[in-house]
């Protein structure tokens, strides 16, 4: 069974092939979503950086965290980590080696927003963040991230249209 | 039926180790299970004052953690200190000891509570809780991180992060009553402790902690001692600063008293390289005065996980011995 998921997920994390990152992405405003259905929320940026920083991992009901990166070249992850973390995540170097000297390792990191959004939508207790335009049916918006870097729980699907770059 | 199946943290990093291969630093996770391997070495050339050149290789460490269930993690390091010395065209492994240097379980019942039985590293200040040789900055340790207590507890404790508290406030009380897990003999061990550690983020790029300790070691029954610490480390854009201060005092007097402490500072200077630099002040028990002992140092930052440090410290006053002279090292995560 385990091999299985294994598979999936080998599957999952290969699917960078299909959608390569934008050097806009950068700019877009961004949402943080749970798995469709899922009743877990983030109570603002303090909170979701106590999840990024794997200090908050259970949610309010027992579940355990699992939270998704990009990889740290992606400009949406460099862009979410200055946003959430305040610091680039190459910074933030120091900080994970201290935390997997005592066996906490940083968020899983996934190489493509669809990969994200299947982990996410799979994955009880699975939290990532995508650009706000690329969301679908299969996960619910747990924050929204201006692309001023604010932050807002509530999404107006106008924002999309409005907010998202000439490409 | 294949995307009902929820996906694991631990397949999660096994498809993303796959996919991106293994990386320096991040450990092994054994595929097909949910135990992990880690660990790091380290190594170091010196010539310390009134001994030759030394070559060493000082440390390897192997992190073994196994989570059979969500909320119970079980973890492990084992270091072979000293595996090889080679001094003057002489090769031994005399030195070499293989240490136990944690083994606890912790079970998580939420964020703000995590209970830890078993042998953990002593939370006192923040230099012994990331003491491993790719973490620090310099290949010597501050006296003040050591010697005032024992590095090593086997007991209970008990943790977590207070999320409603600010930006979310580390703690940690623990309680020991000796029977030390295979003990180190060159370490007096506790016989019986309590204590406590309290670390807060003031904001992202400061963090300030204060430490208590009341105990009793094996070689001094009967001495009673309470150590009090600080600790602070300021980083931002590469540069960081980091201060210790501690101060024990002893139930024999003032004669049994020890404090001490230091102040490093890190800057860039380009590319991959770091200056360092360190002062620092100790003074032992018995000793009239303390040493002073001051150090600059030059490191290149191959990556995350690789890390060549050079340095070279001079002391005042040094009547205990204290280390002085040129460490060069290279320490490694893996």
């Amino acid at each position: 069974m385990k091999l299985t998921r294994g598979i999936l997920l080998l599957a999952i994390a290969g699917l960078h092939v299909l959608a390569p990152p934008s050097a806009l992405a950068a700019d877009e405003p961004m949402a943080v979503v749970v798995a469709e259905g899922s009743r877990h929320r983030v109570e603002g940026l303090p909170a979701l950086a106590e999840i990024y920083r794997r200090k908050k991992q259970y949610w309010p009901d027992g579940q355990h965290i699992e939270p998704i990166n990009l990889p740290a070249d992606d400009p949406r992850r460099q862009r979410f980590s200055q946003v959430v973390l305040g610091m680039p995540p190459d910074r933030l170097d120091a900080y994970w080696n201290e935390l997997y000297f005592h066996g906490v390792l940083p968020p899983t990191v996934l190489q493509s927003v669809e990969a994200v959004l299947r982990f996410v939508s799979m994955t009880p207790g699975g939290i990532g963040y995508v650009p706000l335009c690329s969301i679908d049916n299969r996960v619910t918006i747990a924050l929204t991230i201006d692309t001023g870097g604010s932050a807002a729980e509530r999404f107006s699907p106008a924002a999309c249209k409005r907010e998202q770059p000439v490409r | 039926m294949l995307l009902a199946q929820p996906a694991t943290p631990a397949l999660a990093q096994q498809a993303v180790a796959d996919d991106t291969g293994y990386q320096l630093g991040h450990g092994w996770q054994v595929p097909d299970t949910d135990l992990t391997l880690g660990g790091y070495a380290a190594s170091s050339l010196d010539k310390v004052q009134g001994q030759p050149w030394t070559l060493d290789v000082n440390s390897l460490s192997l992190f073994l953690w196994w989570q059979p269930l969500e909320r119970l993690k079980l973890f492990s390091e084992t270091e072979l200190e000293n595996a090889l010395t080679v001094q003057q065209r002489r090769t031994s492994s005399d030195g070499a000891y293989l240490a136990l240097e944690r083994l606890y379980a912790d079970w998580t019942q939420s964020d703000a509570l995590n209970l830890r039985v078993g042998k953990f590293l002593t939370p006192v200040g923040r230099w012994n809780l990331i003491h491993a040789a790719p973490l620090v900055w310099t290949t010597s340790r501050p006296l003040i991180t050591s010697e005032p207590f024992p590095t090593n507890a086997t007991g209970a404790m008990v943790y977590g992060t207070l999320t409603s508290v600010g930006a979310g406030l580390d703690y940690s009380l623990y309680g020991s009553i000796g029977k030390e897990l295979r003990p180190n003999h060159r370490l007096d061990t506790f016989n019986k402790a309590y204590g406590a550690h309290l670390s807060y983020p003031v904001q992202d790029s400061l963090q300030l902690g204060i430490s208590f300790a009341n105990f009793e070691q094996i070689n001094e029954r009967g001495e009673r001692k309470n150590l009090v610490g600080v600790d602070a480390t300021w980083s931002r854009g590469g540069y960081e600063v980091s201060t210790e201060l501690g101060w024990r005092f002893s139930s024999e007097g003032d004669n049994s008293a020890e404090k001490g402490g230091f102040i490093q500072g890190v800057a860039p200077l380009g590319g991959k390289l770091y200056a360092v630099g360190r002062y620092e002040y100790f003074r032992e028990s018995g000793s009239q005065p303390g040493v002073n002992l001051w150090l600059v140092g030059l490191d290149y930052r191959w990556n995350r996980a690789l890390i060549l440090k050079s340095e070279y410290s001079k002391a005042v006053d040094n009547r205990i011995d204290a280390k002085e002279g040129f460490l060069l090292s290279v320490a490694v995560l893996f």
